[in-house]
């Protein structure tokens, strides 16, 4: 049935060959994938973390070279949707803009009294549920006092990062306030074992922040994450498809903002890129409610992470090396007899205790890991990776210095450390998948020519020295080419387009770059023919 | 858009509720806390648990109460009480202001003259002073007896009951999470020695006589008094990679109405962990040497002095294989990790039981070696199978706990 489906949705979305209709529509390329028809509200769902894990490691796992991504347009990139919207990339950012993230009403105003509405129920770090006096919901979360703004600064330059890649996160900020400012709420609750439930009192408060860190003047650090809009409906998975929501139809580990995911959460090791992390929520919409789909809690990205006691505390070097159970490394322990270490133990990491564990020398993009297997990061390609290659790409170093710069961390030093080792591990990132595939994007007509842009170059892998493009005339209701003209060289990014009235051209274009035979596989871009002027109207990368 | 909305919409005319399996169902519960831990499950405070009652016995099983910071006072409260399918029973008290870290249980004996059990101490977050009134009661039915020194033979094993009756006072200070913790103990101890119940194997007294085993034929009541030290520097106590600990304990035995059984004990454990390179390969040593001293021409009474043989020493010999009045254990164990929660072990263990008389020497002694496997948390082991082999005997060891 599975199969059958993603049969369906390969045929829909790739429209390839003659026998599945022509190959491009009207509409195409889809800017917006309408998934928000208005729906009954889904069950709210919980999520076994140890289910999770067991699931993921033993089942789901890829059985074959993964299929194309199926939620992508004539132009391999993913349409706006209940998931994810174009930002970085796909449109001109201010670094202001992307330092905002997902703002809406800002961070909590801590100039007045904040009333403490309940404790916090899940997940490691020690927190609350506060209310500030404009009315506005936040998820307060802290660090422990010998590593101040190692979470939190996490929280907050997480999630303006994927704010800014597309996808739909919490507001994240870092505050500071005071404990005379907190009142606990009368109605506040505390959910002790056995799912009992007792009034929360100030001294449960008290001990949540006895351990907390503090600024030099006394006042508590937190991360502010303020109240998702709508009703939670529980964490997404990465795999299959929710059954009770209709607007749900591509399976998630063939979602390629799910499977790109990878390159970001390894950039950012987000290692804790998992469905726990992940929210849904039952949205109002123009014409009734839907399900958005949101990342959350970035909390264990980069050198955060927690330890065995469950304490926050640097990232454990395991993480985004090696599975929890990865059963290769175990045996090659057993076997030598210990002699064979992992080479991760090895790394040696700065001493930051704001930044923890993270580092850019031992990092390589392709070897990195999350916790435990996910379905989608699984099946990434080289072209779901190039896609998201091409927005980290589009991270400027000083957008990355003014959003580390939001972590607050208070260390000019440690802030400089972690920003040079983002900038670094973007480089490295961008570079491994941008020498797999053909790295030529941003395709447009003007003057009758066909301008694109070499990102490998940008990214500073190589140069070209020429692009070698072959035109063809397509057939859209049979998907054949016919030959236009021979194999033509141009110097630059950019080829004349053939004299034709043909309705559909096509131009395969292969990079003559050396040292990179990736950048020879060829990219195909397709002219439409509309209103008397060519237009792209879709792109094909062989990967 | 048009194919994906049909979708969409065919998909409406199919909802399903989302389903969980039964296992991710019953794992959420217990995430969720929606059902108490088993750990947690007590009755009016008293918590059923399994052990290990004494080194021989079959797992026990009790229940233990503990109640801590009594009213507005920082006094607490313990007591367990445990039997074994083969008669073995433990019963202990203890009130007062007890080590033990925020609600867990405090380490379940109080004995205090087992040099073993120091490395055992709760780590506690803040410095701590504990000031406590202990009793215990053990009645162990089967416990062996192969006659004294290295020179007894497995053909002469016996088994004989041993009961004991502690009461004391103890007083201890314990530096915060690592480093130092002193005990001191003030008591009175009754002791009563009968015969065996293990069918299997002669009592003791159908092989042996006072002479043989010194105290066989009367147990008078003592007056006891120990004190112990320990120099923790262990990055885990319980799951050690590096560092290592030292313990040192005295005591005196003062017989009630005579002198015949006065002797003095003094102990040392020393244990140091090595990580060979990586965390993950990791050396342990251990030395442990343990002498009584009969004060005055008398003699130390058999069912006191100290044994080799079982779990935590000599793992290819059986339980109370070698007694003496003085005793000799070396132990060394290579240790890698498979994964941080797995953990396998070659191991050897060399130990020595002495006579009465006889100087600490290396030669003449007993050996074995062996292999395990370790469940574990970051803390502490949880559970080993040690598989040891000795001239005697091929042993399949699970066990509770570390080894060492």
């Amino acid at each position: 049935m599975r199969h059958a489906l993603l049969a369906v949705l390969m045929a829909a979305a790739a429209a390839a060959g003659a026998a599945n209709g022509p190959r491009f529509l009207a509409d195409d390329p889809v800017r917006v994938d309408p998934d928000h028809l208005p729906i009954a509200k889904p069950a709210e769902v919980a999520l076994s973390t140890t289910y999770d894990v067991i699931e993921h490691t033993l089942l789901h796992r890829p059985d074959g070279p993964p299929p194309p991504a199926v939620n992508v347009n004539t132009l391999g990139e993913v349409p706006d949707s209940s998931w994810f919207t174009n930002r970085l990339g796909a449109r001109a950012m201010t670094v202001e803009e992307i330092v905002r993230g997902a703002a809406t009403v800002g961070p909590p105003d801590v100039s007045g009294p904040l009333v403490v509405v309940a404790a916090k129920s899940g997940g490691i770090t020690p927190g609350f549920t506060m209310r500030d006096r404009r009315g506005h919901v936040y998820f307060v979360k802290l660090d422990p006092a010998e590593y101040a703004g190692l979470s939190t600064a996490a929280d907050a330059i997480g999630s303006r990062f994927f704010h800014a890649f597309g996808y739909h996160v919490p507001q994240n900020d870092v505050a500071f306030i005071r404990r005379e400012q907190l009142a606990v709420d009368p109605k506040a609750r505390l959910t002790l074992s056995g799912n009992r439930k007792r009034p929360m009192t100030d001294a449960d408060l008290d001990r949540t922040l006895a351990k907390a860190a503090r600024h030099a003047d006394g006042r508590i650090r937190i991360v502010a994450s303020l109240r998702l809009e709508g009703e939670p409906l529980g964490p997404f998975k990465y795999h299959g498809t929710r059954p009770d929501d209709p607007n749900d139809v591509f399976p998630h580990e063939h979602r390629r903002e799910l499977r790109g995911l990878r390159v970001f959460a390894a950039w950012l090791n987000h290692d804790d890129s998992r469905s726990v992390n992940t929210q849904d929520m039952y949205v109002d919409g123009p014409r009734g409610g839907h399900v958005r789909h949101h990342l959350i809690d970035f909390s264990s990205t980069m050198g955060s992470g927690s330890n065995a006691d469950r304490e926050i505390s640097p990232q454990n070097p395991r993480a985004g090396n090696e599975y929890v159970i990865q059963l290769g490394p175990a045996l090659r322990s057993l076997f030598t007899l210990g002699l064979w270490d992992r080479p991760w133990r090895g790394v040696v990491y700065p001493e930051h205790p704001g930044v923890g564990n993270f580092e850019a020398d031992f990092y390589r993009p392709e070897a990195w890991r999350p916790e435990y297997p996910n379905p989608a990061f699984e099946r990434m390609r080289d072209d779901d990776a190039f896609w998201a290659a091409s927005i980290a790409h589009a991270m400027t170093d000083e957008a990355i210095r003014a959003v580390v710069a939001t972590g607050a961390l208070g260390d000019p030093g440690s802030e400089r450390y972690l920003a040079e080792t983002l900038v670094r591990r973007r480089d490295k990132t961008v570079r491994h998948y941008f020498a797999r595939v053909n790295p030529l994007a941003r395709f447009a007509v003007s003057d009758d020519r066909v301008r694109f842009v070499n990102l490998g170059e940008s990214a500073g892998l190589g140069r070209a020295e020429g692009y070698a493009v072959t035109w063809t005339v397509f057939d859209n209701a049979t998907g054949r080419h016919q030959p236009l003209a021979a194999e033509a060289e141009v110097p630059a990014a950019e080829a004349a387009i053939p004299a034709s009235e043909a309705p559909f051209l096509a131009a395969a274009i292969r990079t003559r770059a050396p040292g990179q035979p990736g950048w020879a596989k060829p990219v195909r871009v397709y002219l439409r023919l509309r209103g008397g002027a060519r237009e792209v109207v879709g792109v094909e990368r062989e990967s | 858009v048009g194919e994906w909305t049909r979708l969409r919409e065919e998909k409406k005319t199919r909802v399903t509720p989302p389903r969980r399996g039964f296992l991710e169902r019953q794992l959420l519960a217990l995430e969720k806390a929606e059902r108490p831990s088993v750990l947690d499950f007590n009755v009016h405070g008293f918590y059923p648990r399994l052990a290990n009652i004494a080194s021989g016995s079959e797992t026990g099983f009790g229940a233990r109460f503990f109640a801590r910071d009594i009213g507005p006072t920082e006094l607490d409260l313990h007591a367990s009480a445990f039997l074994s399918v083969d008669g073995y029973e433990f019963y202990d008290l203890q009130a007062g202001r007890l080590p033990h870290r925020g609600a867990r249980f405090p380490a379940r004996s109080t004995r205090g003259d087992d040099v073993y059990e120091l490395g055992d101490l709760p780590r506690l977050d803040r410095g701590h002073l504990s000031l406590f009134a202990s009793a215990r009661y053990q009645h162990y039915p089967q416990t062996a007896f192969h006659g004294l020194g290295g020179g007894s033979r497995i053909l002469d094993r016996t088994t004989f009951l041993h009961q004991d009756a502690l009461y004391e006072i103890v007083a201890g200070y314990q530096a915060a999470r690592r480093g130092f913790a002193a005990h001191l103990r003030a008591g009175y101890l009754q002791a009563f020695v009968g015969p065996g119940t293990d069918d299997a194997v002669p009592s003791i007294g159908d092989r042996f006589d006072d002479v043989g085993a010194p105290g066989l034929a009367r147990q008078p009541d003592f007056v006891h008094l120990a004190a112990s030290a320990i120099l923790d520097g262990r990055d885990q106590p319980a799951n050690p990679h590096r560092g290592g600990m030292i313990a040192v304990a005295a005591a005196r035995f003062d017989e009630r109405g005579g002198r015949e059984f006065d002797f003095d004990r003094v102990a040392a454990d020393a244990r140091a962990y090595l990580s060979l390179g990586s965390p993950q390969r990791v050396l342990a040593v251990r030395t442990l040497a343990s002498s009584d001293r009969a004060r005055g021409g008398g003699r130390v009474p058999f069912y006191f002095q100290p044994a080799l043989g079982g779990s935590r020493t000599l793992r290819g010999y059986s339980s109370f294989r070698f007694r003496g009045e003085k005793l000799l254990l070396l132990q060394a164990e290579y240790r890698w990790e498979l994964w941080p929660a797995l953990e396998v072990a070659l191991f050897a263990d060399a130990g020595r039981a002495f006579r009465p008389g006889e100087a600490f020497a290396l030669d003449g002694l007993e050996s074995d070696w062996g292999v395990g496997l370790r469940l574990k948390t970051h803390e502490a082991v949880l559970a080993r199978l040690d598989v040891a082999r000795s001239r005697e005997d091929t042993r399949f060891l699970f066990r509770l706990g570390p080894s060492f």
